[in-house]
């Protein structure tokens, strides 16, 4: 399918009025216009027309005439087996702000709205546009992996963009779907996870806040660790106090870990810890003994239960029987038996073995060995004060401990933003999101919820298909994609090395972005021929020819690299409209060293279009085209073909 | 049921080790008793205070950090002195004498010998309230835990004190 750009048209817009026909058998059409006259306009007139998207109208008003109405028409031909004419009209209401779509086709009256024929409809998206719609002098975009512009394009034109629409917008359909059927309402879930996803979002931030803080600490902590860690400012005999007093600290907290052990071991018997309590226990366990206790009265109740005479001596009914057996479970049996032995004789054992005065000692004596302790600290904390308050790297010593500081608090917190322990699925389970701390709490807590929502709405299992379809898709997608690469670098290579003498000049690969062979980008002129090739290569492969609409093609390019593009524009395209200025056209359109002169390759099938503005206030050409060059001539603005006026139109006549 | 404790246990035992290695605190999951053992502690300043949290205990408590499921190990032999004071405490509060009848139905409330830390429902609940208590009876005496000796030397001076008085002389 081949389409064509034949006509445009505007009127009372920030543009000057024009009116331009492109004839069908010019494939290159060059237009020429000075800079401030509305170039950007019109392409955007272009560009928002076929892809139907308007923002604020006001940027196409015509500010000087304060126009309340303004026109643009478009047309195209669409040659797809039979030929058929497209032509968009919008008209802009400046006072409301809108505008007005009307579609006319060869088959249909104009109709109001944005109606182009099915079989270019999904190519008239904004995505598609910019490919085969772009600046010359900003291509940066398809050489930056991170951009990823080469990889968004083959997506958009292979279909891959689409699916993913597709399969966002089945997945929205399929949880409207299953809502309708839930039991029960899952709005008050719905709302936890949402909390908890802002909460996971501050979580997150504060992660991204403290690394960024300590990436920023690391360097210079480093460097003051090395000073440090190399000085040679201390004398052996200071470093030797210091060594010995460490060893005296080092052989302290051995004796410290040794009482602690005895005392941790001590203060499992409680009797140890009070002597109140024991004899408070020996009570209760005296007490016991003299009930009798444990004893198996319950055994005895059964047994006088089964009796034919009660121990009273009367008769032992059916009834009284029952009674009986019921009240005995008040009473202990033999299989409670064992556990009161058991609590009975531990404690009994217990007290003969505590000694509350030994604990009390033990306790006396952690407290001496804690006090030598500090002394010896204090001792090291002084040598260590003599050592480096008159070093020559004083302020660097002081600035480490102070950085030293930082950095184990904002590595502590990271750990503790990473992950608590605690924050188990059974503790956040209903905890309030504001008070769940770690990323590890808030994923638990997210995936409790959401396992809710799916069981409440009962598609817990449709889900798990429909993920399985995602899945499918994006291996599929992947696959699909790197194909195209491939295909699409040796179509683009192809085409390169058809219109481009530099036979060295080809592309390495397409995936995120181009990339030229053996350079990490190309030059101006690399840059623009290969963008062209792989904007012509996609349409190819989509079996579609766009006309390309080039704004300022070879600006960044020097007047020797130039003729390559247009020769290759030429050969190429089956239509190609370049915005030009002035200084553009030496080398691209005339030949460098016969600046009056075409190159040879465009004296034929080639549209030549000069447009300037005639308003008062705008410097006008000195030598005008005669009346009967002028193709259009609007209230503000005319249009020209005639080749001579066009070459020597200079910039020095440009605003 | 499980042994919980109070949300901010966990972060007051990492204080207690900031300064190394104490046998009388291990670190959460060591071997010897774990963050257990500061429970254990805390159970004995709230048990020894008369103090435990008395809210909507079961949707409280579920609500508090798991602390172990089971006693651990080196607890293992000292479980029935720790029985036996929830037996005496709640025998004390409900003013049970030790005979048969009432002694049975005391047992059945705090014990559960089927269960394998053999602790009824109400016996976890129990324990878990006055731990719950106790740590913030430390956390008033000591706030700001640097190391093991200290926090210790504070826990017993405490348990001294609250021994020293009613009921329990």
């Amino acid at each position: 399918m081949k389409i064509n750009l034949i006509h445009i048209k505007s009127k009372n817009l920030r543009c000057p009025d024009v009116e331009i026909n492109f004839q069908k058998n010019n494939k290159t059409n060059f237009i020429q216009m000075p800079n401030g006259t509305g170039k950007t306009t019109l392409i955007n007139l272009i560009k928002n027309t076929l892809s139907n998207s308007w923002g604020n109208i006001n940027e196409f008003k015509n500010k000087k005439t304060n126009a309340a109405e303004g026109l643009f028409v478009l047309k195209l031909e669409v040659d797809d087996d039979t030929l058929d004419d497209i032509t968009f009209r919008i008209k802009f209401d400046f006072i409301s702000g809108k505008e007005h779509i009307f579609t006319t086709t060869n088959q249909t009256s104009e109709k109001t709205g944005f109606h182009p024929p099915k079989n270019i409809r999904s190519f008239l998206t904004q995505d598609h546009i910019k490919t085969f719609l772009f600046s010359g002098d900003a291509l940066d975009d398809y050489f930056i992996d991170s951009e990823q512009t080469a990889k968004k394009t083959i997506d958009t034109f292979s279909g891959i963009t689409k699916l993913y629409q597709l399969t966002k917008e089945l997945e929205i359909q399929f949880r409207a779907m299953m809502r309708g059927k839930i039991q029960g309402g899952t709005e008050s879930l719905r709302k936890r996870e949402d909390l908890l996803e802002r909460r996971e979002v501050q979580i997150k931030d504060g992660l991204d806040s403290c690394q960024g803080k300590l990436d920023s600490i690391l360097p210079e902590w480093s460097r003051l660790k090395n000073i440090i860690d190399s000085r040679d400012d201390v004398t052996e005999d200071m470093n030797l106090k210091i060594d010995n007093k460490l060893e005296e600290i080092d052989d302290i907290n051995k004796k410290i870990y040794a009482n602690e052990a005895i005392l941790a071991e001590m203060s499992k018997n409680l009797y140890s810890i009070s002597t109140a309590w024991s004899s408070q226990s020996k009570s209760f366990l005296d007490n016991l003994a003299a009930a009798k206790l444990p004893g198996t009265s319950r055994s005895f109740f059964n047994d006088i239960a089964k009796q034919e005479k009660c121990i009273c001596g009367d008769e032992m009914t059916k009834e009284k029987s029952s009674i009986i057996i019921d009240n005995a479970k008040d009473y202990l049996g033999d299989d409670d038996a064992g556990i009161v032995n058991t609590i009975k004789t531990t404690n009994e054992e217990a007290l003969l073995s505590s000694s509350h005065d030994e604990y009390l000692n033990e306790i006396e004596n952690l407290k001496t060995i804690k006090k030598d302790k500090d002394t010896l600290v204090q001792d090291y904390n002084d040598l260590i004060f003599d050592r480096d308050q008159n070093s020559s790297i004083q302020q660097e010593i002081e600035k480490f401990r102070n950085l030293n500081i930082k950095k184990s608090e904002l590595e502590k917190a990271i750990k503790d933003l990473r992950k608590n322990d605690d924050e188990t699925l059974a503790i956040v389970k209903n905890k309030d999101p504001i008070n769940i701390s770690s990323d590890f709490g808030i994923k638990n807590a997210l995936t409790l919820v959401r396992d809710k929502i799916a069981e409440k709405e009962g598609y817990e299992e449709y889900l798990k298909k429909l993920n399985k379809f995602k899945e499918i898709l994006e291996v599929s997608s992947v696959n699909a994609r790197n194909q195209i690469f491939k295909e699409i670098t040796n179509s683009v290579n192809e085409k390169i090395s058809s219109s481009h003498q530099d036979k060295s000049f080809r592309i390495e690969s397409i995936n995120d972005s181009l990339k030229i062979e053996n350079q990490g980008g190309g030059s101006g002129g690399q840059e623009v021929t290969a963008v062209t090739c792989f904007a012509l290569s996609v349409l190819e492969r989509s079996g579609i020819a766009f006309p390309m609409v080039i704004d300022h093609p070879v600006t960044p390019l020097q007047n020797a690299a130039r003729p390559a593009i247009s020769e290759m524009l030429k050969d190429l395209c089956e239509q190609s409209i370049c915005f030009i200025i002035d200084a553009e056209k030496p080398g691209f359109v005339t030949k460098i060293s016969e600046p009056n002169n075409f190159h040879d390759y465009l004296n034929d099938n080639v549209g030549i279009y000069t447009i300037y503005r005639t308003d008062d206030d705008v410097q006008q050409p000195l030598n005008p085209p005669s009346e009967e060059n002028i193709s259009y001539k609007g209230s503000n603005g005319i249009v020209t073909e005639d080749k001579e006026f066009f070459t020597n139109f200079s910039l020095s006549q440009e605003n | 049921m499980e042994f919980r404790q109070h949300p901010d246990l966990q972060k007051y035992n990492e204080g207690i080790q900031s300064d190394g290695k104490s046998p009388l605190f291990p670190s959460k999951g060591a071997k010897d008793g774990g963050s257990f053992t500061l429970l254990y502690y805390c159970f004995l300043l709230g048990v020894s205070a008369g103090k435990r949290t008395d809210d909507d205990i079961k949707q409280d408590q579920e609500n508090w950090p798991h602390a172990v499921k089971n006693w651990p190990s080196v607890f293992s032999q000292w479980r029935y002195l720790i029985i036996n004071l929830l037996l005496v405490g709640y025998a004390t509060e409900m003013s049970y004498s030790v005979e048969q009848k009432t002694f049975a139905k005391l047992l059945k409330q705090i014990v559960d010998k089927d269960d394998a830390n053999t602790l009824s429902e109400m016996g976890y609940t129990r324990f878990n309230q006055y731990a719950y208590s106790g740590f913030e009876i430390l956390k008033e005496i000591h706030p700001y835990p640097v190391n093991g000796i200290d926090t210790y030397i504070k826990i017993n001076d405490k348990l001294q004190e609250n021994f020293s008085k009613a009921p329990w002389v």
